[in-house]
């Protein structure tokens, strides 16, 4: 018998598991979905990729002439294009690929009525795919430093890990609301609102050093405070403000697990009612 | 060793709004707690269990909405059963439709790709099937240009070339071979008989039930959900035979599926008062009323109506563009073709409907469908046993020479 895979398939276990196994067995599947994704992004846009570009700076030129004028905000060495530009690209990656990937089922249905595979890969890969546009958005901050003259100190290396927690969070809630829009198509209106909230209450446009003390704490559960914060603090060797990138880990780990639970409570029906 | 063990497999599915929708639903139904809902619910299978021997090769054959394309859902694990189970040993690959996972502005060359991962090839077996893939499918020639500029024939071609190369243990296959040109389904005809030949167990949903008896050994019958005969192909194929006459004249199209351009999803011979039936009285007008569902119009595909003999002989054939009969418009429509009383003899037939373009690509063929029989019902040659197809008015002339 060795060799053979087995499948039992059951009704509707009352538990929840999670088949690692399974996952790693379609981790091609995960790869080639990305890619699809990347591709089609940009087909049949007269610019293509430049719109990777455009967006961010477009918006930071926006910010830099209402906030530069407007409201001073203290960004203290740190000009305020490069503060600003360090978290629009956070947030236009955690923006895009929750949008992107909370259509997954709605726009494969075909995949999902006719075919078999570990259904989280399909939001995953959308929200992957943004990682394309991350990386070249990385590439203009890099540019925007290096004209700003920004003094890289040893902590840059420290950056990574909070790209990997938005990674981990907008996956999260890209699988979330994926799984709820099957059933609930209200996402498709409430989505894009609560995501310009979440903008507003993050300090995307201003320096997370502006929320006053006492609430900063309350702030750091808001998951994006604690990786906005340290992203910065790393590219700009300011002193990082562990407290609050250790609450706002640990929401991202709490958002996590939920949105996990969330989808696999809810996938079994996926195929009936999408 | 049994491959595949089905177990009492049931499912349930709710009709129309059992779960809310929207959030709005959601709070209506709250504020409704203790209604009972469960009048609206319809058992797509019901207790059925069945085995599957090691390279057996199993037909699943029934009538639209006896549960075959469920059936195969919860074996491919799309969805999962209500209550029972199942065990299978060995990787499974389902085909239950043509062109999963292609996407209309990715290459051939990348649908390849994305395809055979998306039915569970790996990217080295893929690559090692390539060149195989695109010679079955023979479209080298457009093998970089994206799938939406391809024409039905070279998508399906395509779509079937990538799913004929999947090698898993059990292969589960839903109806795919309604499509093509008469050519290439002969090939993927050819392609499945290879595939039963090499040992490897399928399962096969077909309604065309002559390439069902040239491949499967064994059939299954399911009837309102629940297995009806298992056995013998052919004891299996006379008992859904028996089962399709119950309902006169009547044709529905088992596995439609809406996201075709146009197809014909039922066919009914009605009598001059409109009653579906499949005897006809030999001087009555008659007609073959055709249910299609149209969500886009390809220029130049016409619909052909062809009565068949005893022998599937055409006696005669008539087509009309499709665009001359619905405009521009799409939709579902009925088409009504009316043939004549007084001009098709007494004798058994059968209808062919086609969908089809005068190149001689054929989008869809239901042949031989609606048995029925024309009655003698008093004509002067009621006494005679071969009246031949057709009885026209003729005229006798006599002149003394």
């Amino acid at each position: 018998m060795q060799g053979i895979e087995i499948t039992k398939i059951k009704p509707s276990g009352s538990w929840i598991h999670l088949d690692i196994r399974e996952l790693l067995r379609h981790r091609e599947l995960l790869y080639f979905l990305t890619l699809r994704d990347v591709k089609i992004r940009y087909k049949q846009t007269a610019i293509g990729v430049a719109w990777a570009v455009l967006q961010p700076v477009l918006t930071v030129a926006i910010f830099t002439v209402i906030f530069s004028r407007f409201a001073q905000f203290d960004t203290g060495k740190i000009p305020y294009p490069l503060l600003a530009l360090s978290g629009l690209i956070i947030w236009l990656f955690v923006h895009n690929a929750i949008s992107m990937a909370s259509t997954s089922f709605v726009s494969n249905t075909n995949l999902v009525t006719k075919v078999y595979f570990p259904r989280i890969i399909l939001p995953a890969s959308a929200a992957l795919a943004g990682l394309v546009d991350l990386a070249i958005s990385l590439v203009i901050l890099a540019l925007f430093a290096i004209y700003y003259r920004t003094i890289v100190t040893w902590q840059v290396a420290l950056a990574p890990i909070f790209l990997i927690m938005a990674i981990v969070l907008t996956i999260s809630f890209g699988t979330l609301f994926s799984a709820l829009n099957v059933r609930f198509r209200d996402v498709k209106f409430a989505l894009p609102f609560m995501l310009q909230v979440w903008m507003i209450a993050s300090p995307v446009f201003y320096p997370a050093s502006i929320l006053s003390e006492k609430w900063q704490l309350v702030f750091a559960i808001n998951p994006l405070t604690g990786i906005l914060d340290g992203f910065r603090s790393s590219l700009f060797g300011v002193a990082f403000d562990w407290q609050v990138i250790g609450i706002s880990l640990v929401s991202t780990v709490v958002v996590a697990l939920f949105s996990l639970f969330v989808f696999k409570w809810m996938e079994d029906d996926f195929a009936d009612i999408v | 060793m049994k491959t595949i063990q089905v177990e009492n497999i049931s499912k349930r599915y709710y009709l129309g709004d059992r779960l809310p929708n929207s959030v709005r639903d959601l709070i209506v139904r709250l504020l409704h707690v203790g209604r009972k809902v469960d009048k609206n619910e319809l058992w797509a299978l019901r207790d059925v269990s069945f085995d599957v021997a090691e390279g057996e090769t199993l037909g699943i054959i029934g009538r639209n909405g006896a549960g075959k394309s469920t059936l195969l859902k919860i074996l491919s694990r799309i969805t999962k059963p209500t209550n029972g189970g199942a065990t299978i040993r060995g990787r499974v690959g389902s085909l239950l439709e043509v062109g999963t996972g292609f996407h209309s502005e990715l290459t051939g060359r990348e649908n390849i790709y994305m395809s055979g991962a998306i039915l569970g090839m790996h990217r080295a077996e893929i690559e090692r099937k390539f060149d195989a893939i695109v010679a079955f499918s023979e479209i080298e020639q457009f093998l970089d240009t994206p799938v939406k500029h391809y024409s039905t024939g070279m998508y399906t071609r395509l779509a079937f070339s990538v799913a004929a190369h999947l090698e898993p243990e059990i292969l589960i296959v839903d109806e795919v071979l309604a499509v093509g040109d008469t050519g290439f389904q002969n090939k993927c005809l050819g392609k499945m008989d290879e595939v039963s030949r090499s040992g490897r167990t399928v399962l096969f949903v077909s309604h065309n039930l002559g390439s069902l008896s040239q491949i499967c050994k064994t059939g299954l019958l399911l009837h309102h959900g629940e297995v009806h005969s298992h056995g013998l192909i052919q004891d299996v194929v006379s008992d859904y035979l028996k089962l399709a006459s119950e309902q006169p004249g009547h044709f529905t199209l088992a596995a439609s599926d809406d996201s075709r351009e146009m197809q014909i999803s039922e066919v009914v011979i009605t009598d001059h008062k409109g009653r579906a039936t499949n005897e006809i009285s030999y001087d009555e007008e008659f007609f073959v009323s055709l249910k299609i569902n149209i969500n886009h119009i390809q220029r130049g595909a016409m619909f052909c109506v062809a009565l068949l003999n005893k022998y599937k002989r055409r006696v005669f054939t008539e087509h009309r563009a499709i665009e001359e009969l619905v405009g521009n418009k799409t939709g579902q429509f009925r088409v009504k073709f009316r043939v004549p009383g007084d001009f098709v003899a007494p004798n058994n037939y059968s209808f062919l409907v086609q969908i089809f373009f005068p190149d001689g690509e054929v989008l869809q063929e239901l042949g031989d469908i609606c048995p029925f029989i024309v009655v003698d019902t008093g004509s002067n040659l009621a006494s005679y046993k071969d009246y031949g197809y057709v009885q026209i008015k003729g005229e006798w002339h006599v002149v003394r020479e």
